[in-house]
Formats: C-alpha cells, structure tokens, sequence
C-alpha cells in the first residue's frame, strides 16, 4: 500500500494443488488473498513490483522467469470487478482475446469461443456489447475468456462479491457445472462461505499472509471459533448445526440437502 | 407524525421505463428498514427520492415534514445521509479527518464542535491510527468506514446505506453495522439497501420487498424472508434457512422462523411435541 | 442514449463499408477541405459531408449535438479574421478596424471548414464499431498495442461519463450544490467532483491492465491471430477508385490550376 511503507503480504506461503483440484481460499481483509491470485499469475512481481522470494510453479513453469503474458496460456483469472476486467465491446471478442494473443488459428478460435460460451450459458449473448449485461452475466463473460485457453489453472478472486444474489447464483451455477466438464484445477477466493462449501474438495484459510487451515471445508465450518479468527460469516446451516448441538440435539451439516435429510428424519421416521 | 411518508409515489425515466408504480409507505423515527428486491426493482430509484436527488414523476414524499420535490438535494443533505455503494464516489479530501470534518464544517457548526464530531467517528469506526492518511489509498474495508462515518458526523435524521457490506469481511461487516446500530437508538432511522439477506435479519426491524417499482411485502424480516410465494414473484431466492423451513413445512415447521436461534427452538419444539 | 458511445449501429453503405475504405475517405476529404479556401465550395463540401452522415441514417439531433461542442471556435474565428486580413472591398469600418468583403468570406469559410472536418473525422467512429475500427487500424499498418489502447479509450469515454455523473450525485447528497452560486463558486465545486472521477477511473484502469496482462496482451514470443476479420468487397473497391479519381482531379484543379483559393472568387 502506497504511503506506509513496505507490507509483507503474503509471509512464507507454501501450498501444493493437484490436476483437477477445487480449493477455496478464505479469510479476512488484508490477508494477502488477492496478492496470492496475482503471484498465480506472475503479477506478481512482474508488474506489481515489490520483493519477492520463494518459488510459484505452476505446470512446470516458473513465475520467476514467466512474464504474465506468457502465463496467459496456462493460468485463466476472474477479478472481483465485473466491469473493468471487460475491455472489448462485443462478448465474442473479449472471450477471443487470450486465444488470438496465443496465436491460435481463427478456425480453432471459433471452436474454443463456442464452448467457453456455452460452458457459462451466454451463447445468445455472444454478439452484445457486455457494457450493457447484468453483473452476474457480465462475470460470466470473464469466466468464458479465463477457460477459454484451456488453462491448467483457473483463478478466481472474489467472483461473486460485486454481484446481486440473482448474479452471484448465476456464476456459482456456472462454476458448479465446470466442476464436471473442466479438467483444469481451480482456486477461488471468496468470502462466500456457502459458496466455498458446495465448491470446493479442499479450503485454505489465510491471515496476515500465513497459511492457518488446510483441510476440508465441512471441518472448519464446524468450528466456529475458527471461523470467527478469519472474519468468516459461517454458512447459516453451519450455524444451525452448531446451535441444535448446543441444545441437546447434536448434529453436523452446512449443505441444504445434508440439513434437511437430517431434521426431517426425526420428523417421520417417529411415526 | 411519520419521519418518512411516501403517498403514490410514481417515478418515470425519461427513455420510458417507469421504474417506481405506485409506492406507498411510511417510517417512524428509530425503524432499521432494509429495502431488498432484484436488480431493476426500483429500490436505488426509490431510495434517491428520499434525498431529492430524483423528484417524483407524481405522488409525495416527505423526509421529517419537508416536501424532498422541493428545495435543494444540498439542503435535505442535512436531514438525510446517504451513502452510496461506491465510497470512491464521495470521498475527496487529502486526509481522513478532512473528509470525516467536511460535512459539519460545511453546515457552519463551530470548529470544536466539528473537531469533536470526526474525533467520535474515527473512534466510533477505529479511524484514529488512520486520520491523517489520504482516504484514497486506503484499503476497500477502510474506504467504505470513511465514507459512512463522513456522514455520519452530519448527525442526519435519517440514513440511506446502499449495499454497505460489498467488499467487506465478517469482522468489518459487523463493525460498520454495529455502528450504524447504536446510530438509530437516539431516535433517527435507517434505511438499508441490500441484497444480504442475513444482514437483514440479523439488523432490521422491518423489511420491504420490491419487485418492478411495487412494494410486494411490508412486515418484520422474519415474515417477509419466509414468504417464499412474494419472493418467488419477485424473482428472488430465499436464504437457506427460509428454504429449510420451506422444505419442512410439511412436516409442520413454521416458514417464518429465518433466523438460526428463531429456526432452533422452532425445530425443538416441534420434535419434542412428536415424542 | 448515451452520447459516449459514438458508433450508431446501422446498415448504411458507409456502415459496410470496409474501415480502411472510410479512414481513406476520411483522410481524403480533410486533405481537400484544408486545400480549398473558397466560400461556396466550402459551403456545398459541408452539404455534401451532412448529405453522406443523414444517408447514413445519422440523425438530426446527433449532427446538432456534434455541431455545439464546435460553436466556440465556429464564433471566434470570424471575428479574428477581419484583424489580419485587411484586402478587398471595404463593408464597414469601426474604429481602426476595417471589415473587407474577403475577410468575412474567408471568416465565414473558416468556419464551415472547421464543421465539415468535425463531422469527416467523426463520420468513421459513428458508422464503424470498435472491432472493426481496431481491425482497420491494425491492417493499415497501426501496430495492436497502440490500436487497442485507441479502441479501448473510445469505449472509456461513457464509462468516465457514467462515473462523472455518479460521483455528481454523491457529491449532491453531502451538500454541495454544484450549480449555486457564479462560475467561480461552481467550478470550485467540480474540483472534488473531477477529484473523485479520476480516482475511479484510475482505480479501474489497473484492474483492467491486470486483466489484458492475463490474457495475454503485450506477449511478444508469438505473433497474434485474429477471430474477426474485416471484408473488402467489390463495392469498396469501386468507390475506392472513384473517390480517388474525384480527389487527384479536385486536388490538382486547386494546385495547378489556382482553383477555389480565393475567399468569393471562383478563378
């Protein structure tokens, strides 16, 4: 941050993904969440600047000496604002743009634009100007640019933040569907607790740069001290989950359908 | 009499699109209403009526007896605080203290008075270590808690929030939301626009639901949240324990009950009167 | 509708015409209208200039619109004029200041000159959208970077226009009253206003800067492709020619043979 010297924003992070992966990344603000997305990428230092010690290999290649242009081709990333990551002014050509700096052939181009817009739903959208799309439809877009390449990695940060909850269901949706047809792992930053746990195999807690959690997301939604020291909201189901086992009636879920398998039992199976 | 009154209120843009069709509602002093609808429901329309910035196409709407159709929006500034989703958007001064001084220096209070004022909201909202900091570089959490406490330190009667919780983590969320709280106990009222459903139940005292420029639903969070039918109309997907609830009204549990404590002992008296 | 946004989607000839086609055009009549310096050719070039923009389905209210931001200098021009051009029949004198017949041509001429270059340089961005004005520029040789950065800053202004506005509102409901008091006391109220703008924008420009990085923008290993592809047709050629041929005749009309150079006389 400018103005108060140098922050040390990620401290001795190490962290490894497999192929195919689903992490959730959460915790408070300022934790080092979106500089972490930005050194996936080689942002960081390339353009950020700044000091930067240990390693970032993503797919064998090196973020030291792979400039973020390069890195394009293997790491896809979604920023929190739907509106300034959106630079063209018809939806085709923005989701066109990572595969023409690749230097795909056109014909190619078409097959991988076709199906990165049907992957987020927005093939009758693909010759409107995104300026004027919902939130939620204009996230979508940058999805489709960011899978475009067939990236090893897709990063997301904060997808959902910026958008309504009609937007912010629409891309959950989006994101839950490429769980199935994307063979790319993915990390996405979120303060969505309900989003991180119906997404993600594997949840990393991050404070003050360090790494403090990492493990199954139904693990640490149990704990709500946990969850209190990184400023995360626990999903309300968690919540209830807790409370029931406070007053005598124990019981473990924070997904919908967990949660009412579980309190409609003691409701039927008495009769 | 009503700190806020709206009577039919109409609102037209001029490409045609009538964004608020017949709006009717009144807010006592010391109400917390959270404003919730879809994108395009009419709920930011509605809420620039309260400050002037929009006048009614027709209809009337009276912020503590003033008529907001006439005078400036600078003049009902004193009554009404408005905070806008994008705190980049009001924020210009070179320091924190400036920008938190700037509103009741700019009514003419004294300058003791003005220095007392920002020094209660920086403390009110843990500015302090920050005061002499341009707002600008400031991290989104510590923007958003400028912009709302440099209004604030207007002491408006009432206060406009849209979406104040974008971008911010539990911890800061909880704070800005505590503080706007305790703001409403002496009497003045809050208008809350946002699409967190939990923040509603957990702040307001009344909830209105607006769908294409109408009030669908007027009550207490937990009626109007539980009301899956005027939230399905409205296009709008209830909170998970709402949904719960929904899924076990069946089996007799009351679709009211969107709050965990309130769902709890809900569920626990329904089991224990089965056995 | 949103001023910013230039391009008025359409399907006039000049809409399908190839981009490259219309920066010639473009560039060709400017060439022809700093030439001429004849009144009534200045005046029939400014018809004809309108006459291409309304049969391209640009309405009235946006050549009005165009026309406004060009008053200031439409007004001043003609009145410096007569200060340094001193020649010909003498119309009226006040003081020391002698108006001549010529000078309030040439004037008058300035003038027109001034619309018909606005609306000539305009015509491209209202009848060309912004993927094909960028495949134009790169094709006629603009290297991507700089043609993009062009593009991508058309497309900012209704952005910075959007923000303008809504910090306009912000600033409103904390007090200011932008438009009370003389325009010292208003323009001093736009300072926070512009403040905050910029910072906005600002703020969004680097996120965007990200967001071209990751895909790809300003890789220099590989040479980059194209989805969208511009078509020239037949047709574009044939106007090609006789434009060109109207142009190499106007232009050596005013240069060999002295053509409309004078203010009122013809030859």
């Amino acid at each position: 941050m400018p103005g108060s010297g140098p922050v040390e924003a990620l401290r001795g992070v190490t962290f490894a993904m497999q192929r195919g992966e689903l992490l959730a990344v959460m915790g408070p603000s300022g934790a080092g969440k979106t500089t972490l997305c930005l050194a996936l990428c080689a942002l960081v230092p390339h353009s950020t600047g700044g000091t930067f010690g240990g390693n970032v290999v993503v797919q064998s290649r090196n973020t030291r000496s792979t400039l973020p242009a390069e890195m394009s081709a293997h790491v896809g990333v979604v920023f929190q604002d739907p509106e300034s990551q959106l630079f063209t002014t018809i939806v085709e050509d923005e989701v066109a743009f990572a595969l023409e700096s690749q230097g795909l052939p056109r014909e190619e181009i078409g097959r991988r634009v076709d199906w990165a817009l049907e992957r987020v739903r927005m093939t009758e959208h693909r010759h409107r100007n995104p300026a004027y799309l919902s939130g939620g439809q204009k996230q979508r877009v940058a999805i489709a640019a960011a899978i475009a390449p067939r990236p090893e990695l897709l990063v997301l940060d904060e997808p959902t933040a910026s958008l309504d909850p009609v937007g912010a269901q629409e891309v959950i949706q989006v994101l839950a569907d490429l769980r199935r047809d994307l063979d790319s792992s993915v990390l996405v930053v979120t303060h969505d607790a309900e989003l991180a746990g119906d997404f993600a195999d594997r949840l990393l807690l991050l404070k003050e740069g360090h790494i403090g959690y990492d493990g199954p997301p139904a693990q640490a939604f149990q704990d709500p001290a946990l969850l209190a020291e990184y400023a995360i909201r626990p999903p309300a189901l968690a919540e209830l989950s807790a409370w029931l086992t406070e007053h005598g009636r124990p019981a473990r879920f924070h997904t919908f359908e967990q949660a009412s398998e579980a309190l409609s039992r003691p409701l039927t199976t008495a009769d | 009499m009503p700190l806020i009154e709206v009577t039919d209120l109409h609102h037209s843009f001029p490409d045609g699109w009538d964004a608020l069709d017949g709006v009717n509602f009144a807010v006592e002093a010391g109400e917390y209403v959270a404003l919730i609808g879809p994108n395009g429901s009419g709920k930011t329309t509605l809420a620039k009526h309260l400050n002037g910035l929009l006048k009614p196409t027709s209809g009337r709407v009276l912020v503590a007896g003033m008529d907001t159709a006439h005078g400036s929006v600078a003049a009902l500034a004193r009554r009404v605080g408005y905070v806008f989703q994008n705190p980049d958007h009001q924020i210009f001064c070179t320091t924190v203290e400036e920008e938190i001084s700037f509103a009741p220096r700019a009514q003419g209070l004294p300058p003791e008075i003005v220095g007392n004022r920002a020094q209660e909201e920086m403390r009110a909202f843990g500015l302090v270590e920050v005061a002499a900091r341009p707002p600008a570089i400031l991290s989104p959490g510590l923007r958003r808690k400028v912009a709302i406490a440099s209004v604030l330190a207007a002491q408006p009667d009432l206060l406009v929030l849209d979406e104040p919780s974008v971008g911010l983590d539990a911890h800061e969320q909880e704070d800005v939301l505590a503080r706007v709280s305790d703001y409403r106990h002496d009497g003045r009222s809050v208008v809350l626009i946002t699409h967190d459903m939990a923040l509603v139940t957990r702040w307001a005292t009344r909830c209105l639901l607006l769908s294409e420029g109408r009030i669908l639903a007027d009550g207490t969070p937990g009626a109007v949240l539980g009301d899956s039918s005027a939230l399905a109309r409205a296009g709008m997907r209830p909170p998970a324990l709402a949904r719960l609830a929904q899924a076990l009204a069946p089996l007799g549990m009351p679709t009211d009950a969107v709050q965990v404590e309130a769902f709890g002992r809900a569920y626990l008296e329904l089991v224990e009167g089965r056995s | 509708m949103n001023f910013g946004d230039l391009y008025l989607p359409g399907d006039s000839w000049l809409h399908r015409a190839d981009p490259r086609l219309k920066m010639g055009l473009a560039l060709a009549a400017a060439t022809l209208l700093l030439s001429y310096n004849n009144l009534f050719i200045m005046a029939l070039s400014l018809t004809a200039v309108v006459a291409v923009l309304r049969g391209a389905g640009v309405p009235w209210a946006r050549l009005r619109a165009i026309a406004r931001l060009m008053v200031p200098v439409v007004i001043v021009i003609p009145l410096l004029w007569p200060i340094f051009y001193q020649s010909g029949p003498t119309i009226l004198v006040v003081w020391k200041l002698r108006l001549t017949a010529w000078a309030l041509a040439q004037g008058v001429t300035a003038a027109l000159r001034i619309v018909a270059l606005g609306y000539v340089s305009i015509a491209v961005l209202l009848t060309t959208d912004i993927r094909a004005l960028l495949r134009g520029l790169v094709q006629v040789g603009l290297p991507f970077e700089a043609a993009l950065t062009v593009t991508i800053a058309l497309s900012y202004i209704p952005r910075i226009q959007r923000t303008y506005e809504q910090v306009t509102e912000a600033q409103m409901a904390r007090g200011f009253d932008v438009n009370a008091g003389n325009l010292v006391v208003r323009a001093r109220a736009r300072v926070p206003i512009l403040v905050a703008s910029l910072v906005s924008t600002f703020r969004s420009a680097d996120t965007m800067a990200r967001a071209l990085e990751c895909r790809g923008f300003g890789r220099t290993d590989v040479a980059r492709t194209s989805y969208f592809r511009i078509h020239w047709r037949p047709s574009d050629t044939a106007v090609a020619v006789g434009a060109g041929l109207f142009f190499l005749i106007a232009l050596s009309a005013r240069v060999v043979l002295g053509f409309g150079s004078h203010p009122l006389l013809l030859l």
